[in-house]
């Protein structure tokens, strides 16, 4: 079993997004949903490595989706989290609250 | 619109064929939804651009890579820690340890492939340099070199001409599309250093030229504006080369002295390294302003930089950024057209400016030039392929010997994607290899490609910088790539039973060897193709040597005097002149001495005069002024008639002429007696005596009317310059002779050039046998890639065939049945490859045909004599693996399948 490992900032962001966008994220909208709450306008070839790369690690499952006109009759790639990617993201979280909390950028203190 | 949107679906279509399986069409997709939604203008994320677009091609482009070389970590994929854990790094590093002990496994074949690439790297990047300095940058060391222009004034058949000094002023302050303006002229100079005089190389500059060019001293500094004004003292800017030669690159060479025409000049700054001028027919070793034009180029005097048309001067300009050469020139020629309004010359100005990097040659050569750098980059791209040729054959062997290896490791699980990393890997390593060595061949190569003679007295700056070195690593990179691919791809594919198995692939279908073969016969064809150049090239150098110059030239000696430059008379130098002569004939050593304006095999000679014959026909002549016993001293046989007797040569009206002019001027009777005059109505002159023709040019000139005209009744024609012939008894040196003569007799002139005749024939052939040696040289290197390859071929299909040959040798096929088979196959191909290469040389022999002199393109010696070298060759080079097969134990032969 590989060593526990810790998530990047951009792999966050994406995991992220995947899981608030729940049976509906694929690249376009994880892309929008990304910038839409989080305020980061991330590349598209960077969403596409990330989400690649994440799924190479166990982090992310995939499967395709109804091919629609408006795509020219090409299916969507669909993602959704693994138990693993969860495991991931609260570990980070905790992670990184502990580092935050009582630091003179939390926010709350002037 | 339109167009971004094809443009935007052809990218499309390329990022499918980029994005890994996996993948599918959904990237596509995505791309289009988000294309499609900008058309109706939903508040999205904004239509992706082509950059985008592209971004993304780069990223899964570089993700296949990484997985290519990676393996994709999957069930196939075995764990294997290694030092630097599961990265693409230390994968790479994984490959190269196996690659590298691979190629030493191998190491004859590794050996040749690397030479192989050595060899044509090396050659292509020399061959780059040449084409980088004549061409794509002949100047250097300049600021923003885009910038610079040349300017030209002429007239409208010749535009390509110089401009005079106040047409100059008027451009430079009017032109508002130009920053600034610069002119300069050169000359030659004797410079006075305890070491006795010689010659410098001098150009004349506006005190604004080293600003204009943008080339900073790099010690002391460039000229200021007021240093061009007459009057001033000397100063002078050396270039980096003369500091290094003459000052030994000595630091406190600034507030040192350099005498010239008896003024001193203050040395106040040097050249940068790389600044050579700004045409590639000067190479100056000094520079000066033009407050001292007067002193240091008589002939024209401080005049020239008042008279409004002595076109003289070149000029070179910095454009305004945003500023073009067109727009310039028109700014400029309207100017030109109030100019010749004003005071009209012979001729409408006409005033142009072109780029600097295209106008750097001197006129009339940039043609010749640039032919001939099509040519070598032509040969040199051809040696090239033959090696990358060869280097593929090689690698497609290699992989062929370890068929059974990479064919064991796939049926063990290795994934396809960790062999093909790791072929390509090995022929990398090949590459790169063959690319360092290469690089280090051509900087070995280079001083002597500095030295060779370019048609058009053009010198070439050569060096290896940073564009050359790219060029040779991406060189040697694009062959390991793309001479690695292939293999790599057909070695690692999954069809493998065959390959483990044991019953031999069948004669004949086998592409990989179908390939080989193919490529041979090209390699063949292509090394026929040379070899039959480089045969042309010497059959007309050795027609060239074999040509008689009309003179002898051995133990002849010729050193240029010009007294008048040293301040003497015309009485006075013409008095010494003669007295050199006499001196020197009374030396023992000595059998005899003469004067000549000028030297035959002179190929700048374009000293003519015109002569009228009777009936007023008007010829042009070449003309000669020649002392008593010249034709003697240069033992030129004189056909009919005399020479001068003593009293002619001081008074006479007499002229010999050569045996051209007498056919062409008086054809079908005896010109003796017959008269021309020089000038109509001018003096006339009886001709005494006719000379046997002389190659006043080149070797392969026609014969020309010649006239010879006696020294000193005519002192001096057109310049002053004389040269003093001697031909000395045995092995003593002429110029040793002269010199002393010159010092007994207290003569303050010195020697402008000195050459023996025997050298001078020589050089006129010096272009003809570079060609010759460079294509030579390029054949013997194509040839014995080809033989390579050859050889390789035969060792392997012996080695190949071994179970079949020892079935025969079994079934009792004599030794030389074998050796026969495995000879008669090879050299069919080797047959084949002539066939194709004769041909095809013939049609490239006509790209020569201009050349050639006394050959034609299609010599039947030359392709004969080709034919059979290859022949030979080729049986010779599959001598010894067919004698290899004729060796093989048939009972170990079976037994080892």
């Amino acid at each position: 079993m590989n060593r526990l490992r810790v998530l990047g900032e951009v792999e966050q962001l994406v995991l992220l997004a995947v899981l608030r966008l729940h049976e509906e994220a694929y690249p376009v909208r994880i892309r929008n949903e990304i910038r839409a709450r989080a305020g980061v306008e991330l590349a598209r070839g960077t969403i596409y490595v990330t989400l690649d790369r994440l799924e190479r690690r166990g982090y992310l499952h995939s499967r395709f989706g109804d091919p629609t006109p408006e795509r020219g009759g090409k299916a969507k790639r669909y993602f959704r989290l693994t138990a693993r990617a969860r495991t991931a993201l609260r570990r980070s979280q905790r992670a990184l609250v502990n580092l935050w909390v009582e630091t003179e950028l939390s926010p709350g203190r002037p | 619109m339109s167009q971004r949107r094809s443009c935007v679906r052809l990218l499309l279509r390329v990022v499918r064929f980029v994005a890994p399986r996996r993948w599918g069409e959904s990237v596509e997709g995505d791309l289009e939804e988000e294309w499609a939604s900008g058309d109706v203008g939903r508040e999205r994320t904004g239509r992706p651009r082509v950059g985008e677009v592209l971004a993304i091609v780069a990223r899964f482009a570089w993700l296949r890579l990484a997985d290519a070389l990676d393996g994709r970590r999957g069930i196939n994929r075995s764990s294997r820690r290694t030092k630097f854990g599961g990265s693409a790094g230390g994968t790479m590093l994984r490959h190269l340890r196996y690659g590298i002990r691979a190629l030493v496994r191998q190491p004859a074949v590794s050996a040749v492939a690397t030479l192989s690439l050595t060899l044509s790297i090396g050659a292509g990047t020399v061959g780059f340099s040449l084409v980088d300095g004549l061409i794509l940058r002949p100047v250097r060391g300049t600021t923003d070199p885009e910038q610079l222009v040349a300017l030209f004034s002429g007239n409208a058949q010749r535009p390509y001409g110089s401009v005079s000094f106040p047409d100059y002023r008027d451009y430079r302050a009017s032109s508002d599309a130009l920053a600034d303006l610069a002119v300069f002229l050169s000359t030659d100079v004797e410079q006075d250093d305890q070491a006795g005089p010689e010659r410098v190389h001098v150009e004349v500059v506006t005190a604004n030229y080293f600003a204009v060019v943008g080339a900073p001293a790099v010690v002391g500094r460039a000229f200021v504006e007021t240093e061009d004004r007459v009057g001033e003292a000397g100063v002078t800017v050396i270039s980096h080369r003369f500091w290094k030669q003459r000052f030994g690159s000595d630091p406190t060479v600034i507030g040192r002295r350099i005498r010239m025409r008896g003024r001193p000049f203050v040395v106040i700054g040097v050249a940068p390294e790389r600044f050579r001028g700004v045409t590639l027919a000067s190479r100056p070793d000094l520079w000066v302003t033009t407050a001292h034009v007067g002193l240091l180029v008589p002939d024209f005097g401080a005049g020239v930089l008042e008279r409004r048309h002595w076109s003289v001067w070149r000029g070179v300009g910095r454009l305004r950024p945003g500023q073009s050469a067109d727009r310039a020139t028109a700014q400029l020629r309207v100017l030109a057209a109030e100019l010749e309004r004003r005071d009209p010359g012979r001729f409408p100005r006409v005033v142009t400016l072109l780029p600097l990097q295209d106008a750097a040659f001197p006129p009339g050569s940039r043609d010749v030039v640039r032919t001939y750098a099509t040519g070598l980059v032509m040969v040199v791209g051809v040696v090239l392929l033959a090696a990358c040729v060869n280097v593929a054959n090689l690698l497609l062997a290699r992989g062929w010997a370890r068929r059974r290896e990479l064919a064991i490791r796939r049926a063990l699980g290795a994934d396809r994607r960790e062999l093909f990393g790791q072929l390509l890997v090995e022929s990398s390593i090949i590459a790169a290899a063959g690319g360092v060595a290469g690089v280090v061949l051509a900087v070995w190569l280079m001083p002597t490609v500095s030295q060779i003679q370019l048609p058009a007295l053009v010198a070439v700056d050569v060096s290896l910088d940073k564009r050359l070195l790219t060029f040779a690593l991406g060189l040697s990179s694009a062959v390991g790539l793309a001479f690695g691919v292939s293999p790599a791809l057909r070695l690692s594919r999954a069809d493998f039973l065959p390959a483990i198995s044991p019953a031999p692939v069948a004669e004949g279908r086998h592409p990989v060897l179908t390939a080989r073969r193919l490529f041979l016969m090209a390699q063949v064809a292509l090394s026929v193709v040379l070899l039959v150049g480089a045969g042309l090239l010497v059959r007309t150098l050795l027609a060239l040597q074999a040509v008689n110059p009309g003179f002898d030239p051995q133990a002849l000696v010729a050193a240029r005097l010009d007294p008048e430059r040293s301040g003497y008379s015309t009485e006075s130098a013409t008095s010494l002149l003669t007295e050199l002569q006499s001196h020197l004939t009374a030396q023992p050593a000595v059998a005899a001495v003469s004067l000549s304006s000028y030297l035959p095999l002179e190929p700048d000679d374009t000293s003519r005069i015109n002569a009228f014959v009777n009936d007023g026909a008007m010829n042009v002549v070449g003309f000669n002024l020649v002392a008593r016993d010249y034709f003697a001293t240069m033992r030129i046989p004189i056909l009919q008639g005399r020479t001068f007797t003593a009293d002619e040569l001081a008074r006479g009206s007499v002229i010999v002429i050569s045996d051209a002019m007498a056919r062409e001027l008086w054809p079908g009777q005896s010109p003796i007696g017959q008269f021309i005059t020089t000038r109509q109505g001018g003096q006339r002159w009886e001709v005494i005596g006719v000379a046997a023709d002389v190659k006043s040019k080149s070797l392969r000139g026609s014969d020309e009317p010649y006239m010879y005209i006696p020294f000193p009744r005519v002192p001096k024609m057109f310049n002053s310059s004389i040269h003093l012939v001697v031909r000395t008894t045995g092995d003593v040196a002429g110029s040793g002779l002269i010199r002393q003569a010159l010092q007994t007799l207290n003569a303050k002139v010195p020697v402008l050039e000195e050459t023996t005749l025997p050298a001078r024939v020589a050089a006129s052939t010096a272009r003809e046998r570079q060609s010759a040696a460079a294509l030579a040289g390029f054949a013997l290197l194509a040839l014995g890639l080809a033989l390579g390859g050859v050889f390789g071929l035969a060792s392997y299909g012996v080695e190949r065939r071994t179970p079949e040959l020892g079935v025969r040798m079994a079934l009792g096929a004599s030794p030389v049945r074998i050796l026969a088979l495995v000879v008669g196959q090879h050299v069919m191909l080797v047959a084949i490859g002539l066939a194709v290469g004769l041909p095809a040389a013939a049609a490239a022999a006509q790209l020569l045909a201009g050349q050639l002199y006394g050959v034609s393109a299609l010599d039947p010696w030359t392709m004969g004599g080709v034919s059979i070298a290859i022949a030979v060759s080729g049986i010779s080079a599959t001598v010894i693996p067919a004698h290899r097969a004729t060796r093989i134990d048939p009972v170990a032969a079976l037994r080892r399948e």
